[in-house]
């Protein structure tokens, strides 16, 4: 009801008009003086006020402009028997809804501060729309600004982190406790793996078991909010809280888990913070899920290792590592002839050490000869050296990497490049341990440990007449294959770790890790030059990376565009079927079991793909 | 270092091969003889006289037991296999401890070269 303020000095018409005003259903306040007036609209919430424009202790005017002053909203009418245009006009200059001379109609009257209050009311509807109005655009703001903070953000640890910040910053006093859904949304995802704030990782303790929350959060299928009472299965676990509030992180493809805020005390939550952070986990829960997926795939690689991460010098830790690693050892201490193979890149030559390094010879030479690395005229005088004035240029005598590598090991790289006469004299190396320098005629014995290595493929070149199948054999006693990267890459994060510190031992950096979608970009690259090129893109990286993380932003070139690279859906499901297959030892009723698909459609799509074994 | 007197014995059917193996022998005065039946190959072993055996993979039977009844007379004579197409009778050639394996058309330089590696000057 509208509260009216009557000033003026003649307690009859003050009466009177009390007296109507109350009976028309107004509140009315009276005040003789203006200081009497002045006083009441601080102390009170007037809505009009009727003033009387000679009161004995100051003008009306003047009163009308305290008021205005003291109270902007409160709407006055001005009421006079000693009406004039000068005072009309200034009444009405300072803001007086009108100006009204005595004696006038009753009904005049109310409907003139009828009018008034309906205008105050007016007034005062739309500043609560504009604020109403400013309110909600701060909201979008900041809600805009925070996803794209939050969406910016890389890994699924710096998603987290900064959401919890942001429901922490509008609940100080609140407990926030965040869980998350594994990619299969059957449990709960390990939280305590993101390098989370231990109060984050701490609430995990809250549900258990989990099953009743995993329940609940897999059955979610629209965005709702849940409070303390509403919901059985939540609130046996978070009974010390008087009062909390369950928001689910919703994504498109289903909910992904959800933030819980639990109050201490009971205390008036403002809903519009409630729904704030309900919009706020609306924007951010697809890059949430996604992310999720991410960590999924980079742990289901890391569960395929075994073992050891590295062996002397070589780094991985997947099942084929630890098969190579096993041959090593297990053929270092004999004296047999090792045949290497496998792509440039593949750390070849690091596994010939890591032979003689095992072996009894780890205190003599390790000679490297790379053959490919001379001319054929040079090679032999390379390896076995030359007489002085064996050939023009042979000013004095020079010992070749076999007599240089006596009592120790010497590794022959690429020894599919040599000539088919430096193969004859290689034969006989390998049988007798004898050889002549060039130019020279004294046998010279060596106690050498023969290790070789190639990329090529050794029975395409003898069947091209280009390799001697009797060398052949006799360098292939122990075969090694060094897998090609893009058939372990379960070690390229292992792999990556390992460059990254040493480069940044190098380069005096502090670069902690790697985000997910950059690991995933490592991991999804076939990498055509193996480990190797892995080594050279991560140095690249550490010298370009400004920040204490490597994003995916400082990935070459041609590793984005490989990777952007469209790929058919054929192509996928060719790709994925092989994969399985490997993972299975090609044991096609565990693939199938596995692709979730028959068998005989497994062997109908191996047909197709051109993968029958 | 060894001397043509030592005997070198050709193990061959094949005519022209035997005829190609005395051109190349001929060129250093390396004497041989040739033998063509398991009678007189295995006679020729148990004297002990041969030293460098080559066999003709055509002449002998596809399975790598000759080598071990070679190596089991005569320990110490080193056999070179003349081969046409591998399938096999490299590897089980080499891990039976053949020295050598010389591929069809048996180059000159290559039979030479071997002779060389195995101590004839």
């Amino acid at each position: 009801m509208a509260k009216i303020l009557i000033i003026d000095d003649d307690p009859n018409i003050c009466k009177v008009l009390s007296d109507i005003l109350r009976l028309k259903g107004y509140i009315c306040v009276i005040a003789h003086t203006a200081r009497e007036a002045i006083e009441n609209v601080k102390k009170e919430e007037i809505d009009l006020a009727i003033i009387d424009l000679k009161l004995p202790d100051e003008l009306g005017i003047n009163v009308l402009k305290e008021i205005k002053e003291t109270s902007p909203r409160t709407e006055a009418i001005i009421l006079t028997a000693y009406a004039s245009l000068p005072t009309a006009i200034e009444a009405l200059d300072y803001g007086a809804f009108s100006y009204i001379e005595k004696p006038c109609k009753t009904e005049h009257l109310l409907n003139i501060i009828k009018r008034a209050l309906e205008r105050k009311n007016l007034i005062e509807e739309k500043e609560r729309a504009h604020k109403a109005l400013d309110k909600a655009h701060q909201e979008l703001k900041v809600l805009w600004q925070l996803s794209k903070e939050i969406l910016s953000k890389e890994s699924l640890a710096e998603i987290i982190n900064r959401s919890y910040e942001v429901v922490q910053g509008l609940f100080p006093d609140a407990n926030i406790f965040v869980f998350l859904l594994d990619a299969k949304r059957e449990n709960l995802f390990p939280i305590e793996r993101l390098n989370l704030p231990q109060k984050i990782v701490d609430g995990q303790r809250l549900f258990q078991p989990p099953n009743d929350l995993i329940d609940w959060l897999s059955s979610i299928d629209r965005a709702i909010i849940v409070e303390k009472g509403t919901l059985t299965a939540l609130d046996k676990f978070l009974d010390p809280y008087p009062f909390w509030y369950a928001i689910p992180i919703l994504a498109k493809s289903g909910c992904v888990g959800c933030f819980i805020i639990a109050f201490n005390k009971k205390r008036y939550i403002p809903k519009a913070d409630i729904i704030f952070v309900n919009r706020l986990l609306l924007q951010i829960a697809g890059p949430i899920s996604q992310a999720i997926s991410m960590e999924g795939q980079i742990e289901f690689l890391k569960g395929h290792i075994f073992g050891r991460t590295s062996f002397y010098g070589l780094v991985g830790q997947s099942r084929v590592m630890q098969d190579v690693y096993d041959l090593i050892r297990d053929v270092a201490p004999t004296n047999a002839t090792v045949l290497i193979t496998g792509e440039n890149g593949t750390g070849k030559e690091l596994a010939a050490m890591a032979i003689h390094e095992c072996s009894t010879r780890k205190d003599g030479p390790f000679v490297v000869a790379n053959c490919s690395a001379y001319p054929s005229t040079l090679l032999e005088s390379e390896l076995f050296g030359h007489e002085r004035g064996a050939f023009t240029g042979a000013i004095r005598t020079k010992k070749g990497r076999f007599e240089l590598a006596h009592k120790g090991t010497i590794f022959l790289d690429e020894i599919g490049e040599i000539p088919s006469t430096t193969q004859l004299l290689l034969l006989r190396v390998l049988q007798n341990r004898c050889f002549e320098r060039v130019g020279g005629e004294r046998t010279i014995e060596v106690d050498v440990r023969v290790i070789a290595a190639t990329n090529k493929d050794l029975e395409k070149e003898i069947a091209a007449g280009r390799f001697r199948e009797d060398l052949y054999y006799r360098l292939n006693v122990v075969p090694i294959h060094m897998p090609p990267l893009r058939e372990k890459k379960e070690d390229i994060p292992l792999l990556c770790d390992h460059f990254l510190k040493k480069f940044c031992k190098e380069m005096g950096k502090d670069i902690k890790g790697f985000t997910a979608q950059a690991m995933k970009a490592l991991i999804d690259y076939n990498w055509p030059g193996n480990v190797r090129e892995l080594e050279n893109v991560i140095q690249q990286m550490v010298i370009l990376a400004k920040r204490d993380t490597i994003d995916k932003k400082l990935l070459p070139t041609h590793i984005a565009n490989y990777l952007k690279k469209d790929i058919s859906l054929a192509e996928y499901e060719r790709e994925l079927i092989i994969k399985v297959l490997k993972e299975c030892n090609w044991n096609k009723h565990e693939a199938a079991r596995r692709l979730k698909i028959s068998r005989s459609t497994l062997y109908s799509k191996m047909k197709r793909y051109g993968l029958e074994t | 270092m060894l001397s043509y007197n030592y005997v070198i014995v050709l193990f061959t059917k094949d005519k022209k091969l035997e005829q190609h193996f005395a051109k190349v022998l001929s060129k250093k005065g390396y004497k041989f003889i040739s033998y063509s039946t398991y009678e007189e190959l295995f006679e020729g072993l148990k004297k002990g006289l041969i030293k460098t055996l080559f066999l003709h993979d055509r002449s002998i039977d596809n399975d790598s037991s000759i080598y071990k009844d070679i190596k089991q007379l005569c320990p110490s004579c080193q056999i070179v296999l003349f081969y046409e197409k591998g399938n096999g009778l490299v590897r089980d050639a080499i891990r039976c401890g053949v020295y050598a394996c010389i591929k069809a058309p048996y180059s000159e330089w290559e039979i030479l070269t071997i002779f060389h590696h195995l101590g004839y000057h």
